[in-house]
């Protein structure tokens, strides 16, 4: 790939859903269209940017200035990862949205789009993102864009949810801010490469701390569930997505490239992983609705993602690294299938109540294969790629003698299924419906949920390259 | 081949009981069917192997069982010559009869273990169906199933311990037992006497006839492979004399004539016992044919008795009579000759043979009187089947041992011992006069056919009641854990002061861990 | 791709194409459904006929599908594996001839045949399976697909009965990831051995984890295989329709915990190994204690299809037993068991089936002269319980006369004992019910459920219980024969025990 066109495919990621979103305010009409097109071409330069060889890291100086000083984004493996597999799901949930939305909740139809694209921009800047204070830009951007998407239901859970979300996530904000500046006065600069292993203990705990209120993990977790269950579903299916996996991926870069070892706070992060799987699964059982389960599944997934810190330590960094990116990848693939069902299941039937999905199998069998398949990679079970990933972070976490944490991701598994078959069997026999579900959003949410399963058939050339690129 | 030819044909029988149209034909052809044996038995070919049939099975002939194949032969053409006569056969019980005879035939012509198991298995599973062929003969066939699966389960284990030839006292046991159970073994010996009563005359007659010729085939092939056996042939010589005493004394005490032939049985199989304990304690080889010409004596003659408690007349009796005094061993008969057979084989275990020198002749004294009583209940009650097939199978329960002792025996000549066979009759005879006056008050006196078996209602009501007791449940439930608590916690999770107070101590946390 | 490649893969597509396709195809398309299973079963057996071909003339077949690396999906077609394959295949095809009959007019058709095909697809994955992590993959897969088979009916009971399945059957499989990468951890990555076991590089110290590996791997395996006490779950799941039962009891879900405990043994462990670490002696008494206790379950119960379920948690175990005995006269009773039980556990649910969906009559205490109305249902009734009887000349014979020679050679004449304590116990279930059908005479007219056929029910429904009663025989009488499992057996015992 040559030098010259690399740059502007750098920017498409960002330029092209930004520029959309702020064009959102002149369109009156035709803003899905906008929106799939801006999609398709930030797709487009996703894919092209996988042409370039592993290990490579192409960077652009955004303005012109040049580090320290400067913006500079960084493509590396890890970015590229999470660049496809967001713009993935975000171009099926706009479909989704194009296709449905308009019919499902027509109100708020017309104002789904700019926070879409704003959420996208900020995801793609913050993955391409080189120093800290970028990130926390980005961050920012991120979070209103997906407090906007909380509130697009105009109801009072809406606002309560979104509300408590803004606060949480401003009081991370705030902790995550003051790490920066820690982390600036000790090491002289914000790259995250460049200040390797200088970063002090104290701007480490802030900036973990307070992305882990705006990420959601556990015990921070409790403005997660009513917040991305409020959301009409294709919102939901980008919060808990792809919203949450900013601050992971920021954590990854944090923990492993920046500050690598610290062993007791990196079992501190696994037990507050494990404290997410057990609560956040339990609650999961106890829900009585569907979007509350999948949201408590979220918690419980992200809790997964947090095992990583502990396993990816030695000879199997690589190993458990490949696996967490690859759950991010896979769980997020599944929840926003899951999701995007979960509408469906509410435009069938008028609500989303699990004791009286009844109906379901006969009137939309589609759907429900889809929580079935879905659930496939929640479980870890083949060939999805959650089994995949369980599998990698099981031979590190026996592989390093840690065994304590291979009971939690199996039991954790466990736990996952007794929710989903708590869904898939609620859905079966007779009951009434109010519409019928319409086909092509059916197959976009089925389609998510197949490319979750195929993830881990079709992943041994990625998981390869994540093992070696692993920091 | 004629081996196959005399097997397949029954087989063939029984497979066109199936169909609808072919079966008045079975039945007319019933007696002729059994003759193909005999060309067998006569001029036996080569030995048959035959590789891919279950796991390579082998059919040939030795001398003893030439006779005893041709003794089976005989009786079951004369028992299906009877059951035709006998008017109306239902169709499962002609279906059994064939697999039964194949089955009997099967297992004296198999020469491996898994091939003379099969049909040894056919033969016991089809007897089922000759036995019972009333609603009364319910309980007589279920007594007798029982035994026959669990002799069957011992052969099976004595078989395949003699597959990997472990020849020890464990094998002879199992083997002894479990082909003992078709000859009334004690304590294995209680279904006969019922079977006998239950069905009819020519049922009786392949189930005392054929079932023992088999079983004795079975000993008689297999047991060769464990000697010797001391203890076991000692304790096999002891328990065979106690129970031809013990079944004879049972059988005096019955009421029904086939009943009480099936405790003659039981005392003259006790006496082939004793026999075999005899030759299986000796260092030389088991002495196949004395034992073989025994059994198929007795076989020859119980079935023809059997067959003649079904008819009447006095031709009849008087060939009853006969029967009789030859099983009781007189002078110049065939059981006197068996018996001097058995007496003179011997040699090598002194103590052992002393014991049934000495005890044997007293043996026929106890068959003497048992069969003066079954003169006596048969003269009481006499029936009214047509007599030719009695007639013609006592003709030759009479002079076929002959042809066979004959050929087994290299000077015949030297068994024929008068005072020995005649001094036991005097003693049966004396006996007989001075109880002859007490018949009456005797005569009330009764034990029921199977004297053990009258323990099976109650030993079923206490299996019943033990699988009864324990219809527990399975694993016991799973309390369910989940439910409102977590819920009431999470929501104070959620309010913001929590939240905060989670947040420090958070960064409390992480600031010691990353400190460490 | 090579030929070599090319089959195993093809052999697995024959029933996962067809069967992914029809679980999309709409509820009237019942033509294209129908040719689509018939010709994906008739495909495999064909393809399966070609690998025993070629395995017999020396071929080697084997595929890899990388996925994990270090970690690939590779399928070979070894004896063992072929002895699965063809089992399943002939008896896929068998069931859905008669699924197709005995579905006639049920809802969700297209969500039956397309997961009962990816079930059998799931089948031949495991019995192809060349490594663990395949192994584990496809025992998964099976698990999923059988789940919308047990809750077709979708009653309460039905549903129920897929909770308690999934509950055991996921928590088995739990334990059995973790066991399965433990033992990666000790040993790394390694195939399936040919001929003895794969661990022999793995440090002696290892040994007491490599115990703790080996009773969590065949524990897990015997949750599938319904050793006690994790049986329970297989009368459950009798709720299911009949085509179900058939194929979950004689084919997939406990044929393959069993094959999964012997590839355990033979190929990961090794038969020396696994008999040094002393887990066998445990898994020995285990499957003596589920054969008894199978067996007396099966008497206390009326419903048909449930006394088969309990009759079939003691048969598996013959297996089991049969596999955890030392020596090759053992392995070989126990491999051959696992064929013939399958085909007469598969007539037996035949059978019953008929006599559910032609007449109404799920209960033995029901059955009185119910032979003389349904003649070639009961006699392949009868056929295949004389062969549980292992009654000679018929298949079960066969494998319990070797599984008694592996008992007394092995040292372990208890287990003899306990095989033939169990014949006895089968006769005692079975034989009434024999007795009933065909010796006691009927007082209420019948319950006629399905229009009058020419014969005694649909043709479709009696072809294949005769079909596979004639196996019985067949199998049995010709066991010495050149294609006879038992002579495809004793080669992969050969392999095995090299000596």
């Amino acid at each position: 790939m040559s030098a010259g066109i690399a740059p502007w495919l750098l920017a498409a990621p960002v330029a092209l859903p930004l520029g959309a979103g702020l064009l959102m305010t002149l369109l009156v009409r035709g803003r899905s269209l906008l929106t799939l097109v801006a999609g398709t071409g930030v797709l487009i330069a996703v894919l092209l940017l996988l042409d370039v060889p592993v290990g490579t890291r192409l960077e652009l100086a955004v303005g012109g200035w040049p580090a320290p000083l400067g913006i500079r984004w960084h493509l590396d493996l890890l970015a590229i990862v999470f660049l496809t597999s967001t713009a993935v799901i975000a171009l099926a949930v706009a479909l989704f949205a194009a296709l449905h939305l308009s019919r499902s909740e027509p109100a708020i139809a017309r104002h789904f789009w700019a926070p879409l694209l704003f959420v996208w921009a900020a995801l793609n800047a913050l993955f391409l993102s080189a120093d800290v204070f970028n990130l926390y830009v980005t961050l920012e951007l991120l979070t209103l864009a997906a407090v906007m998407l909380v509130t697009l239901e105009n109801n009072q859970p809406a606002f309560d949810g979104a509300m408590r979300y803004l606060l949480v996530a401003l009081a991370g904000s705030t902790l995550y801010l003051l790490g920066v500046a820690l982390f600036y006065h000790a090491t002289g600069t914000l790259d995250l490469v460049l200040a390797a292993g200088a970063v002090p203990p104290a701007a480490l705990a802030l900036m973990t701390v307070g992305l882990m209120a705006k990420g959601a993990l556990f015990p921070l977790h409790a403005w997660l569930p009513p917040a991305h269950a409020a959301a009409p579903a294709p919102g939901s299916a980008l919060l808990s997505a792809l919203v949450v996996k900013a601050a992971f991926y920021i954590l990854l870069r944090l923990w492993l490239e920046s500050a690598p070892n610290h062993d007791a706070g990196r079992i501190l992060l696994g037990l507050c992983g494990t404290g997410a799987v057990i609560w956040g699964s339990l609650l999961a059982l106890t829900q009585a609705r569907l979007k509350l389960v999948l949201a408590y599944s979220t918690v419980a997934q992200l809790g997964y993602l947090l095992l990583v810190f502990p396993l990816a330590q030695g000879a199997w960094t690589g190993t458990a690294f490949a696996g967490g990116v690859w759950l991010a990848v896979s769980h997020g693939l599944a929840k926003a299938a899951m999701f995007l069902a979960a509408g469906l299941v509410m435009y069938t039937l008028g609500h989303d109540r699990i004791a009286e999905l009844r109906g379901l199998a006969r009137h939309a069998p589609l759907t429900l294969f889809t929580f079935g398949i879905a659930g496939v990679t929640l479980m870890g079970l083949p060939p999805s790629g959650g089994f995949v990933a369980k599998w990698l972070l099981l031979t590190a976490a026996f592989g390093s003698g840690q065994w304590p944490w291979a009971l939690v991701l199996m039991g954790g598994g466990l736990l996952a299924a007794v929710y989903t078959f708590r869904i898939i069997g609620a859905g079966f026999g007779e009951g009434p419906i109010e519409r019928k579900p319409p086909r092509a959003p059916q197959w976009i949410a089925l389609a998510l949920a197949g490319l979750a399963l195929l993830a881990g058939v079709a992943a041994e050339l990625p998981l390869l390259q994540l093992q070696e690129a692993a920091p | 081949m004629t081996i196959a030819l005399a097997l397949l044909l029954p087989l063939l029988a029984a497979a066109l009981m199936m169909g609808r149209s072919a079966r008045p034909y079975v039945l007319a052809f019933t007696p002729w069917i059994p003759l193909a044996a005999l060309p067998v038995a006569v001029a036996p070919p080569a030995t048959v192997e035959i590789d891919f049939l279950l796991l390579g099975m082998r059919f040939g002939l030795e001398p003893w069982s030439q006779v005893l194949l041709a003794g089976t032969a005989l009786l079951w053409t004369c028992a299906g010559w009877a059951l035709r006569l006998s008017g109306a056969v239902t169709t499962p019980r002609l279906l059994a009869w064939h697999l039964s005879l194949a089955g009997n035939l099967g297992a004296i012509l198999a020469m491996d273990a898994p091939g003379f198991y099969l049909f040894f298995a056919l033969m016991s599973l089809a007897a089922y169906g000759v036995v019972v062929n009333t609603r009364r003969a319910r309980r007589a066939g279920w007594l007798y199933l029982v035994v026959a699966l669990l002799g069957e389960l011992l052969l099976l284990a004595g078989l395949l311990l003699l597959t990997l030839e472990v020849t020890g006292p464990v094998t002879a046991t199992l083997l002894l037992f479990g082909l003992g159970a078709k000859l009334g073994i004690l304590p294995l010996h209680f279904p006969l006497p019922p079977a006998y009563a239950a069905t009819d005359a020519a049922g009786a007659a392949v189930f005392g006839g054929g079932l023992t010729l088999a079983a004795v085939a079975g000993w008689l092939r297999f047991l060769p492979g464990v000697q010797p056996q001391p203890e076991l042939g000692e304790y096999a010589l002891i328990a065979g004399l106690a129970a031809a005493f013990l079944a004879a004394l049972a059988g005096l005490l019955q009421r029904n004539s086939r009943a009480l032939l099936g405790y003659s049985t039981i005392s003259q199989m006790g006496i082939l016992t004793a026999g075999l304990g005899l030759t299986l304690a000796s260092p030389t080889p088991i002495a196949a044919a004395p034992l073989a010409f025994f059994a198929v004596h007795h076989g020859l003659n119980k079935a023809a008795l059997l067959l003649g408690t079904g008819s009447g007349g006095p031709l009849v009796f008087a060939g009853l009579v006969l029967l009789s005094l030859t099983l009781a061993g007189v002078p110049l008969s065939s059981g006197a000759v068996a018996k001097a057979w058995l007496e003179s084989m011997g040699e090598t275990a002194p103590a052992l043979t002393d014991t049934l020198h000495h005890w044997l002749p007293f043996t026929s004294t106890a068959t003497a009187l048992l069969m003066a009583k079954f003169l006596w209940l048969v003269h009481k009650a006499p029936r009214s089947a047509p007599a030719a097939p009695f007639l013609i199978l006592a003709l030759l329960a009479l002079i076929a041992p002959w042809a066979g002792i004959y050929y087994l025996h290299p000077a015949p000549g030297e068994l024929i011992k008068f005072g020995a066979a005649v001094r036991p009759l005097l003693i049966a005879t004396a006996i007989l006069a001075i109880g002859w006056p007490l018949r009456k008050r005797l005569g009330r006196w009764h034990l029921p056919p199977g004297d053990l078996a009258v323990l099976d209602k109650p030993v079923a009501q206490a299996m019943r009641k033990l699988l009864g007791f324990w219809r527990g449940r399975e694993l016991p439930r799973l309390p369910r854990l989940y439910r409102l608590a977590p819920e009431r916690l999470e929501r104070q999770l959620r309010t913001l002061p929590v939240t905060g107070l989670a947040l420090f101590a958070l960064l409390l946390a992480f600031a010691v861990a990353l400190s460490l | 791709m090579s030929l070599e490649a090319l089959l195993p893969l093809a052999i697995l597509a024959s029933s996962l194409v067809p069967g992914l396709l029809i679980v999309f195809l709409d509820e009237r398309h019942r033509r294209t459904r129908t040719w689509l299973n018939m010709i994906g079963a008739t495909l495999k057996v064909l393809l399966v006929v070609g690998a025993l071909v070629g395995v017999y003339h020396g071929i080697e077949y084997q595929a890899v599908i990388p996925m994990i690396p270090d970690y690939p999906l590779l399928l070979r077609l070894d004896p063992l594996a072929l002895l699965f394959v063809s089992l399943s295949a002939v008896l896929w095809l068998l069931t859905t001839i008669y699924a197709i009959a005995y579905l006639e007019g049920s809802p969700h058709r297209s969500r039956f045949f397309g997961f009962f095909s990816v079930c059998v697809s799931a089948t031949v994955g495991i019995a192809m399976a060349a490594n663990l992590f395949t192994l584990f993959f496809f025992y998964e897969l099976l698990t999923l697909s059988t789940y919308p088979l047990v809750i077709h009916r979708e009653t309460k009971k039905s549903l129920h009965a897929g909770r308690i399945y999934l509950t055991y059957v996921l928590s088995g499989s739990a334990v059995l990831l973790g066991a399965i990468v433990w033992l990666h951890s000790l040993a790394g990555p390694f195939e399936f051995a040919v001929s003895g076991g794969a661990l022999d590089h793995v440090d002696p110290r290892h040994r007491p984890a490599l115990l703790v590996i080996f009773l969590l791997m065949v524990g897990s395996f015997g949750v599938k295989a319904a050793l006690v006490p994790m049986h329970h779950w297989l009368p459950v799941a009798m709720v299911a329709p009949a085509p179900v039962s058939a194929l979950l009891h004689a084919v997939a879900v406990v044929k393959a915990g069993a094959f999964g405990i012997a590839r355990t043994i033979y190929d990961v462990f090794g038969s020396e190994l696994s008999h040094a670490l002393g887990g066998t002696q445990v898994l020995a008494v285990v499957a003596g204690v589920t054969i008894i206790y199978g067996s007396l379950r099966a008497l206390q119960q009326d419903d048909l299809k449930r006394r088969l379920a309990y009759s079939t948690v003691s048969q598996i175990s013959y297996i089991i037993l049969g596999l955890s005995l030392p020596g090759p006269l053992a392995t070989i009773g126990a491999l051959v068991h696992l064929v013939h039980q399958g085909i007469m556990k598969i007539t037996l649910f035949f059978a019953a089936g008929n006599l559910a969906e032609t007449l109404h009559l799920h209960k033995v205490s029901e059955l009185d002269g119910v032979g003389w109305r349904m003649p070639w249902t009961m006699s392949a009734f009868t056929v295949a319980a004389f062969g549980m009887m292992s009654v000679p000349p018929l298949a079960g014979f066969i494998s319990e006369w070797f599984l008694g020679l592996g008992a007394l050679n092995g040292g372990a004449p208890w287990a003899l004992g306990v095989l033939l304590v169990s014949s006895l116990l089968n006769a005692a279930y079975f034989l009434p019910v024999i007795y009933r059908a065909w010796f006691r005479s009927r007082s209420n007219p019948w319950h006629e459920n399905l229009p009058r056929h020419r014969w005694e029910t649909h043709t479709w429904l009696l072809i294949p219980p005769v079909i596979t009663a004639l196996l019985v025989i067949v199998l049995g009488l010709f066991a010495n024969g050149l294609w006879s499992p038992l002579t495809w057996v004793r080669i992969i015992a050969e392999q095995e025990y090299p000596t």
